[in-house]
């Protein structure tokens, strides 16, 4: 074995097990903020330790093996939306491709997990982080409404869960979408 | 146990390194094409976040790799260089670097150069990423570490050489067990729910808001149509490294998954998502399996024991 290969074998292997920790910590962290238990002391001590570092998050960046790849689980979220009320009509953010819509909406729903978890009394979010949301809530309303031509004085965007009947109660419901709101943003717009 | 698994990489095509290659160069190209007539709505200055924001907001999502705008204000120190600017060259620099990979031009620079772009330009929009940015990072990764230029490349074309590739089987084992622990844990987390276990989540899926419902499947709502595919799922993911690997059921297990990714497309919209994990699953387990003409062995590169012991 040339160096080289021996270099690469020692690598591959450190490169595999460093996936699988991650996974495994990824799954067991999802677990306890799905059923809200307190994770394990010394478990998050030692992923603290061993995986929430800089070098190993950068070379996480790198490698595309930062996090977990447990996508939509363990539950599928309801989408976020965000919707503008521009001369008493509905309106949305507009965008030419179909792919960057797609990206909007996950922004949509990274703010309302955010909401989410603002409104949730036991978590702590800090004050600056607020005020970059406030930040983002104000930009994307004011592009809403200039992006629409709106008129008035007073813009309101609200952020929304979309809501589908669930498989249980479809028989029974109106079977028709609603919106849960999240969040109304008010913008005055002086002329 | 050898017995079972049987599947015999000593024959293995290296294919699958210009498979791996050019599959993830072509999907990654047609997706930055996709987003070029939103680029300025989601990379300006005049984008519906700014990237002054986002760059804060990415402080709060322990997100180190630089963006856009760190590159600019780096840059900025040394040269009067606009951040418009600094987005234009990398805007050009991204899709070129990924033509040359693709077409086996300086591969490793190449693939060096699109794998940090490509960074660059996610983390700048960090808030707005999903799955389909984390696998091309991955696929691009690999054709870093791998020999990926070393089969059908126009630089091997062009210097009229057969480059020399010593067991390939070492990479694409690397590749596989990531894909197959990404697809267990992608299943356990799953089953660490309950709505992928009662069919709640399929159902979900199918009327998110963004769904493309080609097909509407409502009138099932009261047979076990929803939670058949929810465990469905929950099992091909589970069992993909097991079934995957078991000569007898590769193809099969394959051919569900492909199915599986392509019903993702259709049904959720993530078409480019969905691409590069077909993409990757046929590097992994069909590419390496093709058999060749002897005409095309001739352009493969030579293994060790091909070559005659006077070139020794």
């Amino acid at each position: 074995m040339t160096v080289k290969e021996r270099i690469f074998f020692l690598w591959g292997r450190a490169h595999i097990i460093l996936i699988f920790i991650v996974c495994a910590d990824s799954a067991y962290v999802k677990y306890c903020v799905f059923n809200k238990i307190p994770q394990n002391r010394l478990k998050s001590a030692a992923s603290n330790l061993l995986l929430y570092n800089r070098p190993v998050q950068l070379y996480g960046k790198l490698t595309g093996t930062a996090a977990g790849y447990g996508f939509f689980a363990p539950n599928i979220k309801s989408n976020g939306l965000i919707v503008g009320d521009c001369d008493g009509q509905k309106i949305m953010p507009q965008f030419k491709s179909f792919e960057t819509a797609m990206r909007f909406s996950v922004l949509s729903s990274t703010i309302n997990d955010y909401l989410i978890l603002h409104s949730d009394s036991t978590q702590k979010t800090s004050a600056l982080e607020d005020e970059c949301y406030d930040k983002i809530f104000k930009s994307i309303a004011v592009k809403m409404y200039y992006q629409n031509k709106c008129t008035q004085d007073t813009f309101y965007t609200s952020y929304n869960l979309v809501i589908f009947p669930t498989l249980q109660d479809y028989p029974a419901s109106n079977r028709a979408y609603t919106l849960l709101k999240t969040k109304e943003v008010r913008l005055s717009i002086k002329k | 146990m050898k017995r079972i698994f049987n599947i015999n990489y000593a024959n293995a095509n290296p294919i699958w390194l210009a498979f791996l290659r050019c599959g993830i160069c072509f999907i990654s190209l047609v997706h930055f094409i996709s987003i070029q007539p939103d680029f300025d709505t989601l990379f300006s200055q005049h984008a519906i976040v700014p990237p002054d924001m986002l760059h804060v907001l990415n402080i709060f999502r322990y997100q180190f790799f630089p963006s856009v705008y760190d590159v600019h204000i780096f840059l900025h120190q040394f040269m009067p260089v606009s951040f418009e600017q600094v987005l234009l060259t990398i805007r050009i620099f991204y899709p070129l670097s990924l033509l040359l990979l693709m077409t086996g031009l300086f591969s490793r620079v190449s693939a060096i150069l699109s794998l940090l772009l490509q960074l660059t330009l996610l983390s700048s929009i960090d808030a707005y990423n999903y799955g389909v940015d984390v696998f091309t990072t991955i696929a691009l990764f690999y054709c870093v570490v791998f020999p990926v230029g070393k089969v059908y490349s126009l630089q091997n074309y062009i210097t009229k050489k057969r480059p020399l590739l010593t067991n390939h089987v070492k990479y694409l084992h690397v590749l596989q067990a990531h894909f197959c622990i990404a697809y267990f844990f992608s299943g356990f987390e799953k089953l660490l729910g309950d709505n992928w276990r009662n069919g709640e989540s399929i159902w979900k899926m199918m009327h998110g808001y963004d769904t493309t419902n080609i097909i509407n499947f409502d009138f099932l709502y009261n047979t076990p149509f929803f939670l058949i595919i929810g465990w469905g799922t929950i099992m091909l993911e589970m069992f993909y490294p097991l079934f995957i690997n078991i000569k007898k059921t590769r193809k099969a297990w394959l051919t569900a998954t492909i199915i599986f990714h392509v019903s993702i497309a259709l049904f959720m919209g993530l078409y480019f998502f969905s691409a590069v994990m077909i993409i990757l699953n046929l590097t992994c387990y069909y590419a390496p399996f093709i058999t060749l003409s002897v005409s095309q062995k001739n352009v493969l590169p030579q293994k060790i024991e091909e070559i005659p012991a006077a070139t020794y």
